[in-house]
């Protein structure tokens, strides 16, 4: 069993300012004492949709998903583990996840000055698009992460019960 | 399913459509809201079309027309907001990052492949060769009309083009992609292939740069109208209204999973071009997509019109090959 957190050190290729980009890493301190099982039975929901494949371990989640839906309320990672961490006298739960949307958006800006430098003629769109992803990439990377605590902390509390609030597709 | 007749055809046997204005959501609030998202669509072809009408020719110009085509997106997003149709369609990041980069590839990459190959150079050719005197009949028309006439040309052309992308195979592949979106939003109709984005754009556009007045308010007229139909804005639209105008609720329609409501309401402006030909749904829909809902990846939307046109001819000609063999085929849709 792990009782070391090691979320954010070790798992993956450790790039610690690069991979901010498309990595979102981030911990919640647990007030309860429920054991792992019943923490991650909590969170269940988030991960039984379509296209989210999932594995429970130990103390350790670990999912990924495949095209997921415009309503997935994680549609913007790929992957990722969720690790119950001990630290100390308390304890919390930590995770570590890839966001290929992050990582498309941070690069869109960088594209479209490509345009304005090859097409003269889409110059001014290019560089309005070019302000406006860059824009829109530094909101997703501070509300998407914050969304998602939010989301877990509402759901361990006990808040939210199962529905994602996406329509019934097959 | 059930489903419902309308005409010759069961709508919503796959997938839930309703079907019969009376059916429809209607906006919640108070008496304000509920004026407001009643009145909105009228008061702002009203108002559009007596600026374009009355504005002198030193505003009367495309740069005009673009500002406020951005100007009203963004005060749909407002609406979309303040009223939205269903919650299953709210705006996500994700979902706002991937609308407006197809929107800036169609502002951007698109234009200019356009500007070279697309409609405007074939008519600056077709109109160096017509005989001006011969149009006089159309000129002398009042400024109105002639916009309507502009753009009821226009919707007849795009009607049949879409129709024809529906039950075309070599279109539809390029059109099919379209149809992988599960919810709308004000930007929505730009979601698709790049090549059907482009061959959209060919359309009739430039034809009628000759007549610089009519167009700009033939082009509001058209924006005042289709331009709601891919918004997640629940309105009390005027019964009137939508038997004559295309809207987001026959639009939805046409989006639904259902097989038959997906080959409805083909329009882009006048939904009673749908009601001659026999194409029109009163209705309204959720649930939307193709697969099931399945949601298409951006890389996939690139690839997918060649990559099916592969696999259905490689099909085709396996099958020629070996008549015998058992195999599946690829239908139209």
């Amino acid at each position: 069993m792990s009782s070391v957190c090691h979320c954010g050190s070790t798992l993956r290729v450790n790039l610690p300012l690069i991979d901010t980009i498309w990595r979102v890493r981030g911990s919640l301190p647990l007030d309860t004492a429920a054991p792992a099982s019943e923490i991650f039975a909590r969170l269940e929901s988030l991960f039984e949709v379509a296209g989210t494949s999932y594995e429970i371990e130990n103390d350790a989640l670990t999912f990924r998903k495949k095209d997921p839906l415009s309503q997935d309320k994680m549609s913007i990672y790929k992957s990722g583990t969720l690790n119950v961490c001990h630290q100390g006298e308390g304890r919390s739960l930590a995770w570590d996840m890839q966001s290929p949307a992050l990582m498309f958006c941070f690069c869109l800006p960088f594209f479209f000055l490509g345009v304005a430098w090859l097409l003269d003629e889409s110059r001014t769109p290019s560089f309005v698009f070019t302000g406006i992803f860059a824009f829109l990439y530094v909101v997703g990377r501070i509300l998407e992460p914050r969304l998602f605590r939010a989301e877990l902390r509402r759901r361990i509390a006990g808040e939210v019960n199962g529905d994602m609030g996406a329509p019934a597709h097959s | 399913m059930d489903g419902v007749r309308v005409g010759k055809r069961i709508i919503g046997a796959d997938s839930p459509v309703t079907v019969g204005w009376e059916n429809f959501g209607r906006v919640e609030g108070g008496t304000v809201k509920r004026f407001i998202f009643t009145w909105f669509q009228p008061a702002v072809l009203v108002a559009l079309v007596l600026f374009w009408m009355y504005a002198p020719e030193s505003i009367a110009k495309t740069s005009t027309a673009i500002g406020i085509g951005i100007g009203f997106k963004a005060l749909l997003y407002v609406l979309e907001w303040v009223s939205p149709r269903y919650k299953s369609w709210r705006l996500t990041w994700k979902e706002l990052v991937v609308d407006l980069f197809y929107v800036a590839i169609a502002y951007t990459l698109i234009r200019a492949v356009g500007k070279h190959f697309g409609s405007d150079v074939w008519a600056e050719h077709i109109l160096a060769a017509f005989n001006w005197e011969k149009f006089a009949w159309f000129t002398d028309m009042p400024l109105l009309l002639q916009a309507f006439l502009i753009t009821l040309f226009a919707d007849i052309c795009y009607y049949w083009m879409h129709r024809g992308m529906h039950n075309w195979y070599p279109l539809w592949l390029t059109h099919s992609v379209h149809h992988y979106i599960t919810q709308l939003n004000i930007n929505k109709g730009s979601i698709g292939s790049p090549i059907e984005i482009f061959l959209i754009g060919l359309g009739i556009g430039g034809f009628f740069d000759f007549l610089p007045h009519a167009a700009l308010l033939a082009g509001s007229l058209g924006m005042a109208i289709s331009i709601y139909q891919h918004a997640n804005i629940r309105f009390n639209t005027p019964r009137w209204w939508g038997y004559v105008f295309n809207t987001t609720e026959h639009h939805s329609v046409h989006h639904s999973q259902d097989f038959e409501g997906s080959r409805s309401n083909y329009c882009n402006t006048y939904i009673f071009l749908d009601r001659i030909f026999g194409t029109c749904v009163d209705g309204e829909a959720e649930v939307l997509g193709m697969e099931g809902g399945r949601r298409m990846s951006i890389w996939e939307q690139m690839h997918y019109p060649f990559t099916e046109a592969w696999k259905t001819s490689k099909a085709f000609v396996q099958r020629r090959l070996h008549p015998g063999a058992s195999g599946s085929t690829v239908p139209a849709e």
